[in-house]
């Protein structure tokens, strides 16, 4: 297993979008992406470095932690998951309406404001035993709430219409 | 086509003149991951991506189309982008994000855009692309035909009755007797009055009860009153179940029915679980709806306007003022119960979550005792229950607190009509009697009130399950006989793949130009890594998709244009993870040909090598296999399956990893069935111990939908290419292995 350590690796961004690594004994790496290994249990630590070859993508290493690259490569390194993983975070549940059966919700989330709509509570509302909520509205867009008791209280009251 | 912003229009018009738009979509995100709205417009030129904020336009990227390299979607995780290789610089550049929302639009654009580059048609614009609703003009969620929020209610409801249209005597019956029922049920409280105000009072001046004679009469007719009203009641909730169950075994015999012949793809899109849901959650919610809530619902608003006309002309001043609480009581009803009904939600949820911790937990117990980790289950025990601890005290105390409040203020109701009522009766203008009986109806006006507060969520609720039960009756099968599709009795076996594409995204081929050409009788083999396509070769072959692009050819007729019931007598496939169903050895092997004599199926799995291990059971051919055929071996369960396809006697036989995951000797047991199962007829195999295919007569090599090469054997392994090198890898694994052991 290959842990990538801080100064040992240093993430450029090219004009194009692309992100290049380039490793402390000189390996160019093209086309850079970051994987979280635990997404929910763990954001921002153990995040897995790949890049794409001709046939498929292949681990250069692991970050264990990104504490200690500098704040530059941390902004890179989190700008880039952020572009990677859209499942937006609720921060603040403004109203949650049910027509027809249907839950409109309006949040607030850490990418902005956004409405959707929900139904089927048992099938797309999901409790895991780590506190984090994961709900999957009718488009298959999928959107967290890392703990119900960190939301506004209004929030919590709005919340509870589509807890089951 | 999406509809381009208007500022969008005018830049293009000022910027590039003469260069019409022909693609264009809006994505929902920004490339840093952010909400935002961003335009890709494909003109017949270029390609362009803009942004318009307070109605600045920004041109974020451009090229000319000659330009592109390639232009391709990459998934992400909840969103895609969009990459371009560009011919002039050669590199890579990221131009627009788009959410899972708009994935398919997406797709399809990249498509055109690629047809467009290419001089290519561009394609239809697929049912599965977001529209916009006429009504709201919100987005249409992407495999919904309807606005779920505008679906109009009242249209479902018919339709669920339309069900019931052919128990419409039973619907008479029930209506008539709740009509009885209610007049009986209305009747007993005014009896009330008639005991006080005129059998129970004595003459003023004489003191003689001189109704005294109707007493027993008046018993009699307030028994008949209760009993009446008990027995068509009885009678009434008998038969709305019965309608009601009667209804919903048809809705559900409709669904399953249409499951049955619904595409494979339909079952790739939705999980297991969600489509269990549909047949027994949903159609269950049905039940209650038409059993329970409708024949509530119904009597409620008989008992409603009849309960609320006696109050009214027992005495309409005084029922002005009992209105007062009543109203009071449905808005704490409606407002402030409803809060109460969260912690009953959360009670609810948290002791769903711990049954499935225990459940989880004794189904896994030798894993528990294997590891030892009863410390760590107990701890995670100990905490679900304390959470179900703390939702049930959380209820308690709520439910102590709203509770009283809310028989207050029905209590409120009946001290009104004492605190009223007896002003009147002081002041003569009503009868004690009548404040009695006013008491009665009173109490029985409060049930309907609630009832019809509460019931129209749960109608509401019980109607969007039934929508549900509907999308799936009216979702359309993809794969159906064509209307010229043609009989052929007997197969020979001919097998032509040409030029075939083919995903189960189509935007997203995993098959790509694929060429095969299988002479009837023949066996071939195909060969390659995991994931890169073999499978679905088989799946287009059984027809349980059909392809994308190009044409499947049996016997030189189109898979599509051969009628779907004789296609699936013919062909066969024995699976690697072989399913088998609930039920005895016997039934399974039959399953294959429900008409077959029991000659025919020990014959059958006598040649499959079944018939030893079948003679070995205690119950012989009879012998349960359990769930999924777990109380069987995998050996013995892939000979079932093998005894399964020759009783089937197909002409085009499909082995799908038949032989892996069993040990030498069962294998050469199972090989050795195999050689009774393909004789004469067309077999199509895929292995990955490629020394079993050996005796194929042709071998095609699949890597990444893609035929690199085909060949004998023996052919492929002078040529040293992909194959060669297959071999070269297992031959090692097999020599590590025997070092190993």
């Amino acid at each position: 297993m290959n842990y990538i350590l801080p100064g040992k690796a240093n993430f450029e961004k090219k004009h194009s979008g692309m992100l290049i690594m380039t490793a402390d004994d000189g390996k160019l790496y093209e086309r850079v992406f970051f994987t979280y290994l635990f997404p929910f249990s763990y954001p921002g630590s153990y995040i897995s470095v790949s890049y794409i070859t001709d046939t498929a993508p292949e681990e250069i290493g692991i970050i264990k932690e990104i504490h200690g690259f500098s704040v530059e490569q941390r902004k890179l390194i989190e700008s880039e998951i952020k572009s990677r993983y859209f499942i937006p975070e609720i921060t603040d549940i403004k109203k949650i309406l049910v027509v027809s059966g249907i839950y409109e919700c309006n949040v607030v989330t850490d990418r902005g404001e956004k409405t959707f709509l929900l139904t089927n509570l048992g099938e797309n509302v999901y409790s895991k035993d780590d506190g984090n909520i994961i709900i999957t509205d009718m488009e298959h867009c999928r959107y967290r709430i890392v703990s119900v008791k960190r939301l506004p209280v209004k929030a919590q009251w709005e919340f509870d219409k589509i807890l089951i | 086509m999406e509809s381009v912003h208007s500022k969008i229009k005018e830049y293009l018009e000022k910027e590039y003149p003469g260069e019409p738009v022909i693609i264009a979509e809006k994505t929902d995100i920004t490339l840093s991951g952010d909400y935002d709205e961003e335009w890709l417009i494909v003109s017949e030129k270029r390609l362009s991506v803009f942004s318009v904020n307070n109605n600045v336009v920004k041109q974020l990227f451009t090229t000319e189309l000659s330009k592109i390299k390639k232009i391709q979607p990459i998934s992400l995780i909840g969103s895609g982008i969009v990459e371009i290789e560009s011919a002039s610089d050669g590199h890579i550049y990221k131009i627009i994000a788009y959410s899972q929302a708009k994935d398919v639009a997406f797709s399809q654009m990249i498509e055109d855009t690629r047809n467009l580059i290419e001089g290519k048609p561009l394609t239809k614009k697929q049912d599965t692309v977001n529209t916009v609703c006429e009504k709201c003009g919100k987005t249409i969620p992407q495999n919904l035909n309807k606005c779920p929020k505008c679906v109009n209610k009242s249209k479902t409801l018919m339709r669920i009755l339309n069900f019931s249209k052919p128990h419409i005597r039973l619907a008479i019956y029930i209506f008539i007797l709740m009509i009885t029922g209610s007049i009986f049920g209305l009747a007993t409280p005014y009896m009330s009055k008639l005991f006080i105000d005129y059998i129970l009072k004595p003459d003023r001046i004489t003191g003689i009860y001189q109704y005294a004679g109707y007493l027993p009469w008046a018993v009699l007719a307030l028994l008949l009153g209760y009993s009446g009203q008990l027995f068509f009641g009885a009678i009434q909730e008998r038969l709305s179940g019965i309608m009601g169950y009667r209804t919903v075994y048809d809705v559900r015999a409709a669904i399953y029915e249409k499951l049955q012949t619904l595409s494979l793809s339909f079952f790739d899109k939705h999980q297991t679980g969600a489509i269990l849901a549909r047949v027994n959650q949903d159609t269950s919610e049905l039940q209650r709806l038409l059993v329970d809530f409708m024949p509530i619902t119904l009597e409620s608003i008989i008992m409603f306007f009849g309960v609320g006309i006696f109050l009214f002309v027992l005495n309409w001043q005084l029922t002005c003022f009992v209105l007062i609480p009543v109203f009071l009581t449905a808005l704490f009803l409606k407002y402030v119960f409803r809060r109460v009904w969260i912690y009953f939600h959360k009670f609810f949820h948290s002791r769903a979550r711990l049954s499935a911790l225990v459940n989880d937990s004794i189904s896994g117990m030798r894993v528990i005792k294997a590891f030892g980790t009863e410390t760590n289950e107990i701890e995670k025990f100990d905490k679900k229950s304390g959470i179900y601890r703390d939702t049930g005290i959380e209820l308690t105390k709520k439910w102590s607190m709203y509770h009283p409040v809310f028989h207050f203020l029905i209590l409120c109701g009946t001290i009104m009509v004492w605190l009223i009522g007896g002003k009147f009766v002081i002041a003569g203008k009503m009868s004690v009697g009548s404040v009695v009986a006013y008491s009665g109806y009173l109490a029985m006006f409060y049930r309907p009130v609630f009832t019809l507060i509460r019931i129209v969520e749960m109608i509401t609720n019980a109607l969007t399950a039934a929508e549900r039960v509907f999308d799936v009756i009216d979702t359309k099968p993809l794969i159906t006989d064509s209307a010229d599709a043609v009989s052929i009795p007997r197969i020979n076996g001919e097998i032509v793949f040409k030029n075939v594409d083919f995903g189960y995204n189509k935007f997203k081929p995993i098959i790509k130009e694929l060429n095969i050409n299988v002479p009837a009788g023949n066996m071939i083999g195909l060969v390659g890594k995991s994931g890169s396509g073999k499978s679905t070769i088989i799946n287009l072959l059984c027809r349980l998709y059909d392809a994308d692009k190009g044409e499947i050819l049996i016997d030189g007729i189109n898979v599509t244009k051969i009628k779907y019931e004789d296609l699936r007598k013919q062909v066969a496939v024995v699976l690697q993870d072989t399913f088998l169903f609930n039920g005895t050895i016997y039934e399974n092997i039959l399953y294959a040909k429900p008409d077959a004599t029991k000659d025919e199926v020990i014959e059958a799995a006598f040649l499959a090598n079944a018939h030893e291990f079948i003679i070995t059971k205690p119950d012989g051919y009879d012998t349960e296999v359990g769930e999924r055929g777990n109380r069987l071996s995998v050996g013995e369960r892939q000979r079932v399956s093998i005894a399964r396809a020759i009783l089937r006697n197909p002409r085009i036989l499909i082995l799908d990893e038949a032989t892996s995951s069993v040990d030498a000797f069962t294998e050469k047991k199972i090989q050795d069935a195999m050689m009774h199962l393909v004789k004469g007829r067309s077999v199509v195999a895929i292995a990955h111990r490629l020394a079993t295919l050996r005796h194929c007569n042709t071998l095609f090599v699949i890597e990444n939908g893609k035929c690199v090469e085909s060949g004998t054997h023996e052919e492929l392994l002078l040529k040293q290419g992909v194959f060669y090198n297959l071999v070269k890898i297992q031959e090692e694994i097999s020599k590590m292995k025997a070092i190993e052991r």
